[in-house]
């Protein structure tokens, strides 16, 4: 069996939102929407302070709440673990936006856009449903990585099978190092975290 | 290399987004357009490293706001009324304009500035400045950016190591004043894979900022007192023994001299000055000194506060006396592959320039170090005193302005002046990207090419470590040229010499001495490997009048300067001006970088917007509940000399009496509308940027 | 990180909560009040119930971003409370035209088993929001047990009072006896509005994203300002159940859209309060690092 994992590794991590960038211009994102992104986590007083840059993205969670509220099918889960939303089946109620616990959907609104940006073709294709991170799928079944493990400088991002024994995130998560976000309530997500 | 796999073409090339770093990239074609740019992880250099801006530069490449022609105003300055002209008749025209008032009014009344580099024409624009003989070229960056700390650099080491941080071999690395993550990926990498091995980290920073948040000691100083901690600092290694007496004694001089000037600032008075307590100002030396090889990475931060020779010297200094100059691990000096260097004054032809000119240079009177030919530097006319010299007619009056990727009503402290000037000055003519501020104003406007339109080679300063890498071109828009084509077209028409026909000629002339033409080398994969002579200057001798380490600079003492680094106060601060601190209770540092953005640019392209929608102003978080301003709010910060508006971000990572804005931003969030330009550094004209006063509070 | 709160269900889902639930709760209402006081049922006021309800699917529709593919939750019922929300609400519209049916036809034990039908197509609608909230397991102030306690009764009261508007006009008859009722189901609502308000308090000291919640419902606007209005409308209630003719009305009325008013900006509320729990937590960065 194949479960598609990734590792990112938050020592290595700077924050500097190559990956961002790289999704977004592969995804043909709109203003608003970033599939993956990077958020600043800071703990502390002055001047003792840690701070951690975290990128986020679908976790897709191996009990995913979204395909639970989904009213239609739409949002469904492949046999590798991959969470995908059928865009000709979205009704576009946001039921799922709502209940995802990462932030990870987005419902694109031309509301938000700066008077100065053009629109990306892809926008209008994706109007009224919602949209999200599919792993980068297209690149996946044919043996590479995703965009953003492969555009990090920093190579902090790792994938592969996680049931595959002699896979780099399958030892890491073997290790007991790797963490989930939420773990605690049972989501499952499929994206772990190290440190270093 | 072009290799084809089914429609797709994977091209290999330099980024130039920002022109320092020239990060190898993999430019994928997808039937002939560009649709994904990657980093190239076999790049001997940058290894992989990349920034937004260099992925987002599919975006940059087709938007819709490019200029695609040359266009000539048609209507009154700033009234946004062009003509479509074709290229020879806007070269034709600026020709004409400048030798008629080279003519007329001497070749001093014309000015020459470019922004910060994009790319190896960074010295080109010298040379084509002198050749054509006007004295008057300069930069946005200029006093603030790269000259002052590169001039302190060849007065102490004859080199500038402290561009050069060999982190790869570093048991630690202290980085000072610079935020490699936003603006050095490739340094950022070599940092970052250091620490993953267990190297130590020390940042230097007001703000706890990407890298900072890597730091095994984090040291938040008031900004613009970079000077005492380093004193300080060296005071420490010298009262504790932990400086590196045998390299000392044989390579460098004046050690006595610096003890004694450093035994006055003991890390108790460093402490007060700087806000930072003495045991972490203790703890940063000796990390530092006992790490062996430790280095040092720096950035412009060196070159924007009060006195920017002194801190270039200081931390030269730092680095000499504990050994870690010239070796492995430590600060290494810059090579090329055998290529004609262009950071030489043979390249850009300087001493073809008379002595009278030399003199005539703006600011040469009062900004010697930056204003005159010294046979270190590259001499560059100080930027106010060109405003001046354009509004007032002092000490003459400039009469035009070639522009060339720059800025300047964004970019340059005191924007409003600048604004003024550009509005006022006879003639101008730019060369950009997009009809940014400064292009709006302009007589005649050129459409430049982006990193992907042009060939070239990746060897600016600061980029190479060595190895020398090409440029290609991949995509064409409109009828846009490189900043090079249109010097050398320029150049033909005014019958300049020490010109080329063509880009290409250029290129195989300053490949010439590797037995490679342009297109030979890029047939041959497009990278010429070349590894430093580490410890060639230890062996040889140093490129100084006393072939040594300079701690004790002779020439600046002949020059009427002090020796040795000291410490003073900003010219506002709490303890200079405490009548202007009453009104303005908070220290200010400018400039602060994200990782999209490159100064003012780029904040139409759309992928990097999202990720940096808004301007943004750094507070400490408990100042901020006790001023009512919270995360998000829109802030008023007021200055002795104006006021900006941006986003407030709360953080823990600052000194509660701190205030950090962004740079770049247009409009009533630009941070130059807070900034001075008429008090000065001594002798190299810097305007301050970081360590000014300033009040905060929320607005509406 | 704070917790975070949702964005997409605003002002229009609130609407249609309020039109579903006032709708169906008013069909329970009425039909249990003419059971208890004996009198007869009023097909005009059963009918504004399902008139509501559409109204609030037309709301709904407004509010999808491709309304062309809302047959699919209709056909796909087992998926979530979504989909089950939208297949009792066209239900419930379907009463509605059965009602019209039978009146039409004139078939009195035909509207008798409508009705029954109704009520219980009415109660399935009722509870229905409340089960949609309480399905998101991030967002500690929906789906707690009380949240469903709390969404009910302030349908209920929403219906009490619908039932009063439609009364003064149709069957003011039976005015006195909607106004007891509305008045008890007011009392319920500011009892369990408290209630709602504690518990969310007590889970706020486990769950950050419930204290948040907390904090923002009960401040200016919040909860205990929707409350004291009810308080206001059961005096109403209670004067005009002791006032005659056109001033009992006009005093019923006001009541009755105080009322209504807080049902809804009651809605509003608890979607504006939607705030999950923090995506990285202190607790997880420690054990990233091994502090734990």
């Amino acid at each position: 069996m194949m479960r598609y994992a990734m590792v990112i590794n938050l020592g290595k991590c700077v924050g500097c939102n190559a990956c961002t960038a790289a999704c977004k211009i592969d995804n043909t994102t709109g203003f608003g929407v970033k599939y993956g992104r990077v958020v600043e986590v800071e703990t502390g007083k002055f001047p003792d302070v840690e701070k951690l840059y975290v990128p986020l993205l679908c976790m897709h969670c191996e009990d995913p709440e979204c395909l639970k509220v989904c009213p239609t099918k739409a949002t469904f889960k492949t046999e590798d673990g991959v969470v995908l939303i059928d865009r000709d089946k979205c009704m576009g109620c946001r039921y799922c936006v709502v209940a995802c616990p990462f932030m990870a959907r987005f419902f694109y609104e031309d509301s938000k856009r700066p008077q100065e940006l053009p629109r990306m073709d892809m926008e209008d294709q994706r109007l009224g449903t919602v949209e999200k991170c599919d792993l980068c799928i297209d690149r996946v079944k044919e043996g590479q990585n995703p965009v953003c493990v492969e555009t990090c400088p920093y190579q902090a991002r790792i994938f592969g099978d996680a049931d595959d024994p002699e896979s780099e995130v399958h030892k890491l998560i073997q290790s007991g190092r790797a963490k989930t976000l939420k773990e605690e309530d049972g989501f499952g997500a499929s994206v772990y975290y190290i440190w270093w | 290399m072009i290799q084809c796999l089914a429609k797709v073409d994977k091209i290999k090339t330099t980024c130039s987004i920002c022109g320092h770093n020239q990060c190898g990239v993999i430019v994928e074609v997808t039937d002939g357009i560009v649709t994904h740019i990657w980093p190239d992880r076999s790049d001997p250099m940058t290894k992989g490293s990349i920034c937004p801006k260099s992925i987002a530069s599919v975006q940059l490449l087709y938007h819709p706001d490019r200029l695609k022609y040359p266009m000539v105003r048609d209507g009154p300055r700033g009234s946004g009324k062009w003509k479509r002209v074709t290229w020879d008749e806007a070269l034709d025209l600026i020709s004409e304009k400048l030798l008629k008032i080279k003519r007329e009014s001497g070749p001093e009344a014309i000015v020459m500035a470019r922004g910060t580099n994009r790319g190896s024409w960074i010295r080109l624009f010298n040379r084509f400045a002198n050749s054509f003989g006007t004295p008057n070229w300069t930069e946005s960056g200029g006093a603030q950016c790269f000259t002052p700390r590169s001039l302190a650099q060849q007065l102490t080491f004859g080199g500038l190591a402290l561009e050069w941080p060999d982190a790869e071999f570093s048991n630690a690395v202290l980085v000072w004043g610079a935020n490699p993550p936003a603006t050095w990926p490739p340094k950022s990498r070599k940092i970052i894979e250091a620490k993953s091995r267990g190297a130590k980290l020390i940042v230097v920073d007001p703000v706890m900022s990407n890298i900072a948040s890597k730091a095994d000691v984090w040291v938040p100083l008031r900004p613009g007192t970079d000077v005492a901690l380093a004193m300080g600092m060296i005071n420490v290694l010298i009262t504790e023994g932990l400086y590196d007496k045998e390299y000392v004694s044989r390579y460098c001089v004046g050690f006595e001299e610096l003890a004694k000037r450093v035994s006055e600032y003991t890390p108790k008075k460093v402490s007060e000055i700087t806000w930072v307590p003495e045991e972490t100002i203790e703890k940063a030396a000796r990390l530092y000194a006992t790490s062996r090889p430790s280095s040092i990475a720096i950035s412009a931060t060196f070159d924007e506060i009060v006195d920017p020779i002194q801190l270039g010297r200081a931390v030269s200094i730092l680095a000499a006396i504990t050994g870690n100059v010239d070796v492995r691990g430590g600060n290494i000096f810059p090579e090329t592959a055998g290529q004609v260097s262009i950071d030489t004054n043979d390249f850009i032809m300087i001493e073809d320039l008379p002595e009278d000119l030399d003199r005539k240079r703006l600011g040469a009177d009062r900004y010697p170090l930056l204003s005159r030919y010294l046979k270190i530097n590259f001499p560059m006319a100080h930027y106010p005193t060109v405003l001046e010299a354009i509004i007032r007619g002092e000490p003459y009056r400039v009469r035009a302005l070639f522009i060339m990727g720059g800025n300047p009503a964004l970019s340059i402290a005191s924007s409003e002046r600048a604004v003024q000037a550009l509005k006022e000055v006879e003639f101008i003519a730019v060369a950009d990207l997009f009809m940014s501020k400064t292009a709006e104003l302009a007589d005649v406007v050129l459409p430049v090419a982006t990193w992907l339109e042009y060939d070239g080679l990746a060897d600016s300063l600061q980029a190479t470590y060595g190895h020398l890498r090409i440029r290609q071109k991949i995509a064409s828009v409109g009828e846009a040229k490189s900043d090079t084509w249109i010097m050398i077209e320029l150049a033909k028409r005014m019958g300049l010499r020490g010109f080329w026909n063509s880009e290409e000629e250029y290129l195989d002339y300053i490949l010439k001495p590797t037995g490679y033409t342009f297109q030979q080398l890029k047939e041959k994969g497009g990278i010429i490997y070349h590894e430093p002579k580490v410890g060639s200057k230890l062996e040889h001798g140093f490129n100084t009048p006393s072939h040594k380490i300079e701690l004790y600079s002779e020439r600046l003492k002949k020059w009427g300067y002090d020796p040795l680094p000291f410490y003073r106060e900003p010219f506002e601060s709490p303890y200079s001006t405490p009548e202007l601190a009453k009104k303005y209770p908070f220290v200010l540092t400018t400039g602060r970088r994200v990782p999209a953005y490159f100064h003012t640019a780029q904040r139409n392209v759309p992928a990097l917007r999202d990720i940096y929608p808004e301007p943004v102003v750094e507070i400490n978080e408990d100042t901020a509940n006790e001023l009512g301003i919270s995360d998000g709010d829109t802030v008023r910060i007021e200055t002795a000399h104006g006021f900006a508006v941006m986003k407030a971000k709360l953080t823990q990572g600052i000194h509660p009496r701190v205030v950090a804005a962004q740079h770049g931003w247009p409009g009533l969030a630009n941070d130059n509308r807070l900034t001075d330009n008429q008090a000065c550094a001594e002798g190299i004209g810097s305007t301050t940027l970081r360590g000014l006063l300033c009040n905060i509070r929320r607005e509406g | 990180m704070k917790p975070f709160k949702q964005n997409e269900f605003g002002k229009r889902v609130a609407a249609d909560f309020f039109l579903s639930g006032t709708g169906s709760s008013m069909y329970i209402v009425y039909f249990l009040s003419a059971l208890i006081a004996g009198f007869k049922l009023n097909s005009a006021i059963l009918l504004a119930g399902p008139v509501l309800i559409l109204a609030g699917l037309v709301i709904l529709f407004s509010e999808l971003g491709k309304p062309s593919n809302f047959w699919r939750s209709v056909a796909n019922y087992r998926t979530s409370w979504m989909a089950r929300g939208a297949i009792f609400n066209l239900f419930y519209v379907a009463a509605g035209f059965g009602i019209l049916l039978a009146e039409a036809l004139r078939s009195y034990s035909f509207l008798l088993w409508i009705d029954a039908a109704g009520f219980v197509i009415a109660l399935l609608v009722l509870v229905y929001p409340g089960m949609l909230l309480h399905a998101v397991k991030d967002i500690p102030a929906w789906n707690s047990a009380s949240t469903l306690a709390v969404t009910l009764i302030f349908a209920l009261s929403g219906g009490g009072a619908a039932v009063i508007l439609a009364s003064a006009f149709i069957q003011p008859q039976a005015l006195p006896e909607e106004l007891v009722a509305a008045m008890v189901l007011n009392a319920l609502l500011i009892i369990s509005g408290e209630l709602y308000l504690k518990a969310l308090r007590s889970l706020g000291s486990r769950k950050e994203g419930a204290d948040l919640s907390y904090k923002e419902m009960q401040k200016k606007g919040g909860v205990r300002t929707l409350a004291f209005l009810d308080v206001i409308s059961i005096v109403l209630y209670m004067i005009a159940f002791f006032s005659a003719g056109a001033l009992q009305y006009v005093i019923a009325l006001a009541g009755s859209l105080l009322t209504l008013y807080t049902a809804y900006m009651f809605r509003v509320r608890l979607l504006e309060a939607g705030y999950h729990q923090p995506i990285i937590t202190k607790k997880f960065i420690d054990s990233l690092k091994n502090k734990a």
